[in-house]
């Protein structure tokens, strides 16, 4: 290589190293995404469509040979669910008689903002609110079934970040409600979630829900954040942990929601 | 040479948006493959071969030119810092290029 050309290359690559210390430093990075977010979003949205299809499709053929057993599991369980509606069938009874005698108002509700989902890079996804419509970091995000699935990380004017409750990054306070059992739920990365840190003489088991707590103020008390699939209990460890399942799936879900007041 | 950094360009455009929409429903024990990475490593490999006969300069650079415009792409959907994935790609292409040119078939 000549001299001219080296010398050129390394002018080049300064220029471009400066050039992207200031667009960051700046935060025209967000600008430059948020322009990009914007244009490819029709694209996206028909990638993440086709994605859906060809997903369930692989997923009808992956799992036609447990059928059967999957068949038999879910009859016992709607068994299981149909008594469960019925026992709780007769508590909401009770509970609107009571709530008739004590006067107490309807159940808070949440300020949400609809938000449909567009890529997704390891534990993030991106969903098509932003500022525009006065989402702000650390908000949380739901399914319509309020279930926990992670919370803003960071915003854009017309797209937001959202880092899933399986990153690394993630924790936040946790409970089993009916054993008064409180914990951390940690993101342990490529989907995994953990329940830690839970006091030994709580006797968790599996299948046990697991909700979030208001401590730390970013997600409101009572969201559904995962079922516990193993537990963990070392004699050496001063608290016990699980195993969590995440009881949503993004393949699943077109749409989210961002709550913005609780 | 503008023509075909144009049609890299678009080629690596639809590649982001696929492997960031499409490809995140299909993945092997939690790791998903990177399309995008496999096709400058592939490009790095290849195009000192396609291109050789018709076109030196092409044949030398056309792998950091594709590193350095999937970067860019990579980066607007990544959450590290806005060049980092244009550093790494670059840099793997230049080590590319040097064992290709050193050693291999130029």
């Amino acid at each position: 290589m000549n001299t001219d050309l080296r010398k050129k290359i390394i002018i080049a690559a300064a220029c471009l190293i400066v050039f992207f210390a200031v667009v960051n430093l700046t935060g025209f990075s967000d600008n430059i995404k948020n322009a990009f977010y914007v244009f490819s979003a029709p694209i996206q949205k028909v990638f993440w469509n086709a994605g859906n299809r060809a997903s369930n499709l692989f997923e009808t053929i992956y799992n036609s040979k447990n059928l059967k057993s999957e068949n038999d599991y879910l009859k016992q369980e709607n068994q299981r669910l149909l008594a469960e509606i019925a026992r709780i069938e007769n508590i909401r009874q009770e509970n609107k008689i009571l709530r008739t005698v004590l006067d107490i108002g309807l159940t808070e509700n949440f300020k949400i903002v609809l938000c449909d989902i567009t890529a997704k890079q390891g534990d993030f996804i991106l969903v098509d609110k932003g500022s525009d419509y006065g989402i702000l970091e650390d908000m949380p995000v739901v399914t319509a079934e309020k279930i926990v699935c992670g919370k803003v990380s960071k915003v854009y004017k017309n797209f937001s970040q959202v880092m899933l409750l399986t990153n690394k990054e993630s924790s936040f306070g946790a409970e089993i409600q009916e054993k008064n059992a409180s914990g951390l739920i940690k993101g342990k990365g490529s989907g995994s979630l953990y329940f830690e840190r839970v006091s030994k003489d709580k006797e968790i088991q599996e299948r046990d829900i697991v909700v979030t707590t208001s401590l730390g103020g970013i997600f409101p008390k009572g969201l559904l954040a995962g079922e516990i699939k193993k537990i963990r209990r070392s004699d050496a460890e001063p608290f016990q942990q699980a195993e969590l399942s995440v009881l949503f799936n993004l393949n699943d879900l077109e749409s989210l929601f961002i709550i913005t007041d609780y | 040479m503008f023509k075909k950094i144009a049609i890299l360009v678009i080629f690596f455009y639809f590649l982001t948006l696929f492997q960031t929409s499409f490809l995140t429903r299909f993945n092997i024990s939690g790791y998903q493959i990177n399309l995008v990475l496999l096709s400058v490593i592939l490009i790095c490999l290849f195009a000192p071969r396609w291109f050789a006969e018709k076109d030196k300069r092409s044949a030398r650079y056309m792998g950091i030119i594709s590193a350095f415009i999937a970067g860019f792409f990579l980066s607007v959907y990544s959450n590290a810092v806005f060049g980092f994935e244009i550093l790494v790609l670059v840099c793997i292409a230049g080590f590319m290029k040097f064992i290709i040119e050193r050693y291999v078939w130029i």
